[in-house]
């Protein structure tokens, strides 16, 4: 009976801390660049003329997403305004390469139901789920670029907290209230061919912004007393209004790919049950480095789009069936692992010095049992 | 001494050549087609060459758009690029909805890229686009409902509003059921005001009445049956609904 009641009251605790962990729906998550870091902060930056380069390849900035409920999440990412699930807020790019996720935070009133009623949190995912499928921004003006309604990553959650009537940044961010001062941003990158825009944002003038180096002479940026400054400082403000909530750690830091969830390897994923498996994660990797960027990996990649997801079906439906294809998978994983670490060439040399060597030792215990049949039959 | 200096001449000219023809042989800076097509370059440089293309809303740049949108063995995000831009394309003919709802029912397409495609349909104005909206409400996944009803409120048919009154009794997500109340809002028809003065009245969910009451106050003028559910609605037990129903903003 004691041990009855102990347990029953362990089994008590973990339901209500899981229950207390989990993540309520308009939640923002959000990481960093690098540890605690927040690339337009602390240093003067290098940046690559790219704007594409400077966000998604070589400078990482931090990252705003919103949580939606049941385990998904909106966030704008390179490919648009996208829902997907919440492992995918940070990418493995993301944690290999030191980004850290910030916890999840909501305005400071979220609990009160008075101000925060059910509707107006439900409101505020409908205005979210209506943006899915539009454009990144890649001006980075404000929250819309081009007057076409696309979106940052920290626009996005801007958006949709002012459209149920919260705003989200600190008083005078934007409106040039106390101490605002205007700042021309010009967009004139060659290499972008966002030539010619240009866009008058407000700030604080508290508001520290990082200056930037770069080999162009033109490229995105805020010119203040002729130095130029450089635009993701404000993904740090999107915490001003807001306290952090309880981290259901599991969620937003598996390192997803980042996008949509679909991987395109649809018997891999239905063999392993999820597109984040690593093996499904090795067998993306060696498509994106070697199909996908050439005519013969490309057809290939269209015959297997063409026939693969109704065996995917199959599959997934069977835990037997997923069995025997995770088996029949492993040498080729173990190919595209090879070749997506070692290289292609090495991979050969590597194959080939194997194979010799099987087949040497073959031969050689092959001859050695006929040396042996041998003298057995002359004796 | 004037054979000396030809011949040196003619030895610098031809050391120079190469430079001189290949500087005037530099190719162009590349289309932003040639750059959106060519597979070998980075993906997010190639997003952005469709994004410019939809910016420039040129007809003739819908063919590679499309041949981008039909080919499988792009990445999701390339094709999901290159859909959203055909949306903006609406010169493009009748091709471009035929590409969208080819890709939409290709077996194992991407979940957001099939989002995508919804929201250009909408946004595309081809009225004939609805019979693939309404293939869509029999889709499982809630967000395709979402976007189908979002996509029939911007693609301005009349037969929009039947298709989502038939449709909200077997709807169970509240969110595709607000999502159609927005969408009635934009057809300002008797058939509209009917279905949402019935959603402001009975609909169990505060969001759908939300927006139910938000849509019937943005018509120019209502029947009896919409002031009545209007006025009915300063009684509702949420607060947001109480304001919408009475035209501020909540």
């Amino acid at each position: 009976m004691r041990k009855s009641i102990i347990a029953l009251s362990i089994a008590f605790i973990f339901a209500a801390a899981a229950n207390t962990s989990a993540y309520e729906k308009g939640a923002i998550f959000y990481h960093s660049s690098k540890g605690d870091l927040i690339y337009g902060r602390t240093s003067i930056l290098e940046l690559p003329c790219s704007v594409i380069k400077a966000v998604f390849g070589e400078l990482k900035s931090g990252h705003a997403g919103l949580y939606i409920g049941e385990g998904k999440i909106i966030h704008a990412i390179r490919d648009g305004v996208i829902e997907t699930t919440s492992e995918n807020f940070m990418t493995k790019e993301d944690l290999d390469g030191g980004a850290k996720f910030m916890g999840a935070k909501v305005p400071a009133d979220y609990s009160d139901k008075a101000k925060w009623p059910d509707e107006r949190k439900d409101q505020m995912i409908l205005f979210a789920k209506e943006q899915v499928g539009k454009w990144y921004d890649l001006t980075f003006h404000k929250q819309t670029g081009a007057g076409s309604g696309d979106f940052t990553c920290v626009g996005l959650v801007e958006y949709v907290y002012e459209m149920v009537g919260y705003d989200i940044t600190p008083l005078g961010f934007y409106s040039g209230g106390a101490g605002g001062k205007t700042y021309t941003q010009t967009y004139n990158c060659l290499e972008t061919g966002f030539s010619d825009l240009e866009r008058v944002n407000t700030f604080a003038e508290t508001m520290q912004f990082s200056k930037f180096s770069h080999p162009l002479e033109f490229f995105a940026g805020l010119e203040y007393e002729g130095d130029k400054y450089m635009f993701f400082p404000y993904t740090q403000y999107i915490q001003a209004t807001t306290v952090p909530v309880a981290d259901d750690p599991a969620t937003p830091i598996s390192g997803g790919s980042g996008s949509g969830g679909g991987s395109g390897c649809f018997i891999a994923t239905a063999a392993y049950g999820s597109v984040l498996n690593p093996h499904v994660g090795v067998l993306r990797a060696f498509r994106d480095k070697y199909l996908r960027v050439t005519s013969g990996g490309r057809a290939f990649m269209r015959l297997y789009a063409e026939w693969s997801p109704p065996v995917a079906g199959f599959i997934a439906e069977s835990e037997g069936l997923k069995a025997v294809a995770r088996v029949l998978l492993v040498p080729v994983i173990a190919a595209a692992y090879l070749v997506s670490t070692a290289g292609l060439w090495q991979s050969f040399v590597i194959a080939g010095l194997a194979f010799a060597g099987f087949a040497g030792a073959a031969l050689y215990f092959r001859r050695r049992r006929g040396s042996v049949l041998q003298q057995a039959g002359r004796s | 001494m004037k054979m000396i200096v030809l011949f040196l001449a003619t030895v610098l000219l031809a050391i120079l050549s190469p430079e001189i023809y290949a500087a005037s042989d530099q190719p162009e800076a590349a289309s932003d087609a040639a750059v959106a097509l060519d597979y070998k370059m980075d993906s997010g440089e190639r997003i952005q060459a469709i994004q410019r293309m939809a910016v420039q809303k040129d007809a003739d740049s819908a063919g590679s758009l499309i041949s981008i949108l039909l080919d499988k063995a792009e990445e999701p995000g390339v094709r999901a690029s290159a859909a959203r831009a055909l949306g903006e394309v609406r010169e493009s003919g009748p091709e471009s909805l035929k590409a969208l709802s080819e890709v939409f029912r290709e077996p194992g397409a991407e979940a957001n890229l099939r989002y995508t495609i919804l929201m250009s349909i909408g946004k595309l104005k081809d009225l004939t686009g609805i019979s693939l909206l309404k293939e869509a409400l029999a889709e499982s996944d809630p967000m395709i409902r979402f976007k189908a009803v979002q996509a029939m409120g911007d693609l301005g048919s009349a037969e929009a509003v039947s298709i989502i009154s038939g449709h909200l009794d077997a709807e169970k997500d509240k969110m595709v059921r607000a999502q159609a109340a927005k969408a009635l809002g934009s057809y300002d028809l008797e058939a509209s005001q009917l279905c949402l003065a019935g959603l402001l009245k009975n609909d169990p969910e505060a969001l759908v009445r939300l927006n139910a009451a938000l849509s019937l106050n943005r018509f120019s003028s209502l029947t009896a049956e919409a002031r009545s559910a209007l006025e009915a609605a300063g009684g509702d037990p949420s607060i947001m609904v109480r304001e919408a129903a009475k035209g501020e903003k909540p």
